[in-house]
């Protein structure tokens, strides 16, 4: 070390400080979805004049609850750091234990409980292999997820189960004041996700522990059972799914909650969130739940055949992943 | 070489004879300091000198083998971080404990959020996080809907440091505040150091750099292979001074 100090006022000048802004390209892509979608609308209503009929967006509103309400578990659990795709294995152990325990005479009541009990275990299971094992939460509920489906395979015996009474559960398929009962329910879903992440000291926490999980820890926030909590959540929305899925149908399949994956993932990723968790909001996830959900209606009435949708998903998935990789790469600089 | 042997009066932290190995490194042996509210001290010291080793001490993560640390005269047994904090002793690391994707308010009130019921009370934290800023010259700060991630060094420093107000620390160490940063943001995290000051903190700061901290700190703690070379006041003593103690352990040498 020289010794020579270069004399300086006690204080630095008093320059205003420039204020932080944040990333240009992140506030395109944060508009971005807001304008895929409009376009979306636009370009259906222009092409299709059913497109934008009442009857028309109901039926996108009932078609997309069921991924909006997994979506929905998927990012609270995301923000919290934690990707959970183990929700096709609960819709599938939901319907079809509830299906076989009614079918065995089990009261309904009972049947939903148990189902309710197994689903919930899903999420402490991926909970235990998480936090106390330490393994990835794509792993842990990879894992978990494929042994659950597996289960419900068996408990089906590799069957489709009929409901001994499918009327108990028709109230799925009812309308209330004109709207679809899953609609709704998804809307609910929606209003108490939001306010619970962004009014509730829960929510705050679950962001925290997503952000920068040992500053978290530092700060007396119990980042375990955050975790828990938000894996249960998730859990408990796939039940959910898994009820309705079972209304609609009348009947519990095994096969359930696969070809979920694909339309919640994209769903979720197309929000912008990132996989690096501390980000996202249940608002911008229904934007990516109803982009994914226009599209795919909106191709139908096109007449596209649906080689060429699935092809679609894919491109919209691969779009979702390069907007993540591009703000990741951004960040890092 | 020790400093004044009995604990001042007004002192807020004292330190008496502390020693502590690590296997056979003698990392710190019999060193004794005291600081008092509203002062500003640097400590320095070459690599390996125990600066570090004395800080992790003073926040709980190490035990002592041997001496005494009283807060305000009351002897302290930390056994964890927690302790320490809950002693008035905050640290801020160069990590920062940020989280990063949330705005100031939010970090500034982590874990110890203002809520009504289950709901965050909004309005009062980042009302209070204006007045902390506003109180450490920080208002051009934005309390709310900027994610501290997009911040320079330097705000990020000041928004960990404001932390520390806020946890009701009365003596904040800082682990080489500076060593991320640029001459002009060095020089704001200095001032910020100052502002604490006023407030009647007391602040320690680890430097590597006796020229960025030269102009800001009212004393000098030079540790030199674990061992207290001396403490000067700026007042009394030159950077050469200093610069031996930091090298040689000793002045005039
Ligand atoms: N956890 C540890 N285990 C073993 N030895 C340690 C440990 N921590 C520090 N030491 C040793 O104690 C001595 C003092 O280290 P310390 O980190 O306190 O120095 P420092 O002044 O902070 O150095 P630097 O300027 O490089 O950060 C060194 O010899 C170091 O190798
Ligand atoms: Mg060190």
């Amino acid at each position: 070390m020289t010794a020579t100090i270069v004399a300086q006022p006690g204080t630095p000048p008093a320059s205003p400080p420039p204020k932080p802004k944040a990333d240009p390209v992140d506030r395109i892509l944060d508009v971005g979805i807001y304008i895929a979608l409009a376009a979306l609308v636009l370009v259906f209503s222009v092409a299709s004049p059913y497109f934008l009929t009442v009857g028309n967006l109901l039926n996108i509103g009932q078609a997309v609850a069921q991924t909006g309400i997994l979506a929905a578990g998927v990012t609270i659990a995301l923000i919290a750091g934690q990707l959970d795709i183990s929700f096709g294995s609960v819709i599938a152990i939901t319907a079809v234990l509830i299906a076989v325990l009614t079918s065995a005479g089990v009261p309904v009541a009972v049947a939903v409980l148990a189902a309710v009990v197994a689903g919930l275990l899903v999420g402490v299971l991926n909970g235990v292999l998480i936090v106390h094992l330490n393994i990835s939460s794509i792993i842990s509920t990879l894992a978990v997820g494929t042994a659950v489906t597996g289960g419900a395979y068996l408990v089906a015996s590799g069957q489709v189960v009929p409901l001994p009474d499918p009327t108990v559960f028709s109230w799925v398929n009812a309308r209330i004041l004109g709207l679809p009962v899953p609609m709704l329910i998804a809307i609910a879903v929606y209003v108490a996700g939001w306010i619970l992440l962004s009014k509730t000291k829960l929510g705050a926490h679950i962001y925290a522990v997503g952000g920068n999980s040992s500053a978290a820890l530092r700060a007396g926030i119990p980042v375990k059972r955050i975790y828990f909590t938000v894996l249960l959540i998730s859990s408990g929305l796939a039940v959910l799914a898994g009820v309705i899925v079972l209304g609609r149908t009348g009947a519990g399949d095994p096969s359930y909650g696969a070809a979920d994956m694909f339309t919640v993932l994209g769903a979720v990723l197309l929000s912008g969130i990132g996989l690096g968790g501390g980000t996202g909001s249940v608002q911008r996830t229904l934007i990516g739940v109803l982009i994914i959900g226009v599209l795919a209606n909106g191709l139908v009435l096109l007449g596209v055949q649906s080689y060429y949708q699935q092809l679609l998903n894919g491109a919209v998935l691969v779009l979702a992943v390069v907007m993540e990789a591009i703000r990741r790469k951004r960040r890092s600089r | 070489m020790t400093t004044d042997q009995a604990p001042a009066l007004e002192s807020l932290l004292s330190v008496r004879g502390i020693s502590k190995a690590f296997g056979h490194i003698q990392a710190l042996t019999d060193v004794s300091l005291d600081i008092a509210p509203g002062e500003v001290l640097a400590l320095l010291g070459d690599n390996g000198a125990g600066k570090s080793t004395l800080i992790k001490i003073l926040s709980g993560l190490y035990a002592t083998d041997s001496g005494e640390i009283r807060m305000r005269g009351v002897p302290q047994r930390f056994q964890s971080p927690a302790d320490a904090k809950a002693a008035g002793i905050a640290t801020v690391y160069q990590d920062l404990a940020l989280v990063d994707t949330r705005d100031v308010a939010a970090n500034l009130f982590l874990g110890r959020e203002y809520t009504r019921g289950p709901f965050i009370d909004v309005k009062r934290n980042v009302a209070e996080s204006r007045r902390v800023l506003e109180q450490l010259k920080l208002g051009h700060l934005p309390a709310s809907g900027v994610p501290v991630g997009v911040m320079s060094g330097g705000q990020r420093q000041a928004v960990a440091v404001a932390r520390t107000v806020v946890s009701g620390a009365e003596l904040i160490i800082m682990d080489e505040p500076t060593a991320a940063l640029g001459v002009s943001e060095s020089a704001k995290v200095m001032a910020l150091a100052h502002e604490l000051r006023d407030s009647g903190c007391a602040v320690i700061i680890i430097s590597h750099n006796l020229q960025q901290v030269w102009d800001f700190a009212d004393r000098f703690a030079v540790l030199h292979l674990g061992r207290l070379a001396g403490v000067r006041r700026r007042s009394e003593s030159t950077v050469e001074e200093i610069v031996q103690l930091i090298v040689y352990g000793a002045a005039g040498a």
